[in-house]
């Protein structure tokens, strides 16, 4: 059995979803019998880490996504779970994965990003304004490095696009404009050596955009599972699901989210730590597939341990 | 499957319960580099040692109450030393009432959610300020009533805006049920109903046969200026008045009061009785034997002195930092200065921004019946932080605001 931190919490906005994640996984953990610390991200973080053989990483957005927690267990060189920090920092900046998934034939929604910097200092609200007529409206505005949804607007009209752009650049310092592509939300969660891909889950608002404050109304988000897709868009989704993080570099599990457009499924967004909370989508599909929480968890953890002792020999 | 398996089950007024995009970001408020300007909370280190011998005397049997098990169940119209005490403390502000006119509840919350019980069905007709207390939004909504509110300037409600509303409903055929009001420093915006309105507004409440729920939290809590008498000390009819320990003593021991006619007290008490059989028989000895330790009258001059010093650290914080587009009313009393920012700034999405740099507040939409007003305002508690993070938070949220009012005009150049 191994000593597990369970890092969960940490200073980013999407606090209250990684500690869902992190209560969820550290209970799946010791029922497996490990021995289990749930750590939050603090001066005593690496002091935590190096008392414990393996980090399993639920943290969302900033530190967690972004890679920099891996580092620091690249560092001491202890065995954490997920993705690698080149992935993560590539993924959590949603313009560079968009890029390298363009780059691989896998389709995305038309997208530009710019940096606060550049509207404060070069002029570049012209540039957005220019950007959106050229994607026309309705537009998603959100920002280029963040998850949950958090800063996540909908432009419906031209006159919209300014304050859409203010509230997305409250969540980072850069902001993506996106074209709106109409058609169902899909998810799909990889899983394991191979990652392979599990059942998508059909996101449902009663307005149509899973932002944040669907998130937080009870009721206002239908998950869906299986998507009621038919079998030769649900096998499309799913091998777009695995290219994409195949693409990326995504490790053990990860999540990629898409919409089936009039062209078929377009892909949004590529999580290396997706929620793993009890409500969330990938436990979801877990579950679907017959399969217990635990065994993805002891899963997901033993993937890592395995990784870490072929690098020690 | 549904992410809820239960929803088909739940009541239509449960349904219509909305989420809120704050809650989630005030996650991060456990952080302990995170000052909160945004709660309620009174700072409490000024009573604890009085609360600590309130508790000791009464588990010893010394209290200031005669009978009773403080660890048992209690009578549901409350306890009678506490009901009889609390009519002393409302003498001050000149209301005259009798202990049986009194009905202890969970802090004045729960008289507000007991009052959207006995008196709101879905649909229904109820008046506000504009802004007002979130609390109360939140407990009447659930009971599915549509809000309005009454436009509100520097003397409070305007009488003449309360007259076209009650016109305007009289023309749709409808009746509002009630007008909810905090007149003396008002959640959120500070503002006081000046004495002259006061006669004014109950007035035009008797003639169009509107009941008025004056809620009175804060005017124990005055650092200045004189004294308006509470609305319910110029009459007996039509009110109902709460009151609360909270502000003055701990609102963790949720110590409150409905004062309401007697027909309204017995079908208050009945809800109450639904609702949790009895408040806590041993806060309410607590808060009895604190009222009569003879200390309160001592306690409120350091409460007030305490607060009032924060409150000018918070403006002068605001004069340093803030742009000078930023707008405020300095209150005479109570726990929080409302600010209005210029209105290209939308303070419920600069909020994510302003906790990543470690400064909470409450965004004024929050205290808004309709989502789309408020946009521009934002409520800072200044009761519950000390000097030093007042200080320090202002410094971080004016440049929050002063960065915001940048990045704005440059994407509009």
């Amino acid at each position: 059995m191994a000593r597990v931190a369970v890092v969960r919490g940490g200073r980013s906005l999407e606090r209250k979803y990684s500690l869902l994640s992190g209560h969820h996984v550290a209970a799946a953990l010791r029922h497996l019998g490990h021995e289990v610390t749930e750590v939050d991200v603090d001066e005593q973080l690496t002091r935590s880490l190096e008392a414990c053989d393996i980090a399993f990483i639920t943290l969302h957005g900033r530190d967690g996504e972004d890679g920099t927690v891996q580092l620091i267990c690249e560092a001491l060189g202890l065995a954490y779970t997920g993705s690698p920090p080149r992935t993560c920092q590539l993924c959590f900046d949603k313009g560079f994965a968009k890029g390298l998934l363009d780059d691989a034939g896998i389709p995305t929604a038309p997208g530009f990003v710019l940096s606060a910097e550049a509207v404060r200092r070069m002029g570049a609200g012209a540039a957005l304004r220019r950007a959106a007529q050229r994607l026309g409206h309705p537009l998603i505005v959100k920002p280029a490095a963040q998850g949950s949804a958090l800063g996540l607007v909908v432009a419906e009209r031209a006159e919209a696009l300014s304050a859409a752009v203010m509230e997305a650049l409250n969540y980072g310092d850069r902001v993506l404009l996106e074209a709106f592509v109409p058609g169902a939300e899909v998810s799909i969660g990889v899983a394991g050596p191979d990652l392979e891909p599990l059942t998508p889950v059909e996101i449902r608002t009663a307005s149509g955009v899973f932002d944040i404050l669907a998130r937080e109304s009870p009721g206002a988000v239908d998950l869906l599972c299986p998507a009621p897709l038919d079998p030769e868009d649900s096998r499309r989704a799913q091998q777009l699901a695995r290219e994409a993080t195949r693409v990326l570099g995504v490790r053990d599990f990860g999540r990629v989210d898409m919409r089936f457009g009039a062209d078929g499924p377009v892909v949004l967004d590529v999580k290396t730590c997706p929620g793993l909370g009890e409500t969330s989508i990938v436990p979801l599909a877990v579950s679907e597939a017959g399969r217990s929480f635990e065994d993805f968890v002891g899963g997901v953890l033993d993937s890592a341990l395995d990784r870490a002792a072929s690098a020690q020999v | 499957m549904p992410t809820d398996p239960y929803r088909d089950l739940y009541a239509l007024r449960a349904a219509g319960m909305t989420g809120s995009e704050i809650r989630a970001l005030f996650s991060v408020l456990e952080r302990p580099e995170v000052i909160s300007l945004a709660g309620g909370n009174t700072d409490t280190d000024i009573v604890a040692h009085r609360i600590a011998d309130c508790v000791a005397a009464v588990l010893s049997g010394k209290g200031a109450t005669s009978g009773g098990d403080p660890l048992g169940y209690g009578m549901s119209d409350g306890v009678p030393a506490l009901r009889a005490l609390l009519c002393d403390l409302m003498a001050l502000q000149g209301i005259e009432a009798a202990p049986h006119q009194i009905l202890p509840t969970d802090g004045a919350q729960q008289a507000l959610e007991l009052i959207g019980k006995i008196f709101c069905d879905p649909g229904d007709l109820v008046l506000t300020e504009a802004p007002s207390y979130v609390g109360a939004l939140q407990a009447f909504q659930s009971y599915q009533v549509e809000m309005r509110s009454v436009a509100t300037d520097g003397e409070g409600l305007v009488p003449q805006a309360l007259e076209e509303s009650l016109a305007q409903i009289a023309s749709e055929g409808r009746r509002a049920k009630f007008i909810y009001l905090v007149p003396t420093f008002a959640n959120p915006s500070g503002i006081t109903l000046s004495a002259a309105r006061r006669p004014q507004i109950i007035d035009i409440c008797r003639r169009n046969n509107l009941l008025i729920i004056e809620d009175d939290p804060y005017a124990y809590v005055r650092f200045e200026g004189e004294s308006v008498p509470a609305l319910r000390s110029l009459t007996d009819e039509g009110i109902i008045y709460l009151g609360t320990l909270s502000k003055v003593f701990s609102p963790g021991m949720r110590v409150g009061w409905v004062l309401a006619p007697e027909p309204v007290r017995e079908r208050l008490l009945l809800a109450k009785e639904a609702a949790d059989l009895c408040s806590s028989p041993f806060t309410q000895m607590v808060a009895a034997t604190y009222l009569a330790s003879g200390h309160v009258d001592e306690d409120l001059q350091i409460v007030r002195k305490v607060y009032r010093e924060r409150r000018d650290t918070m403006a002068d914080a605001l004069d340093a930092y803030f742009p000078r587009e930023a707008r405020t009313r300095l209150p005479e009393g109570g726990l929080f200065l409302w600010v209005t920012l210029p209105d290209v700034l939308d303070t419920k999405a600069m909020l994510g921004r302003a906790l990543e740099e470690g400064i909470a507040y409450v965004p004024g939409t929050a205290f808004y019946p309709r989502k789309s007003d408020g946009l521009h305002a934002l409520r800072l508690n200044f009761s519950y932080p000390s000097v030093e993070q007042i200080e320090e938070g202002m410094r971080r949220l004016g440049a929050v605001v002063t960065d915001e009012l940048e990045l704005s005009r440059s994407l509009e150049a």
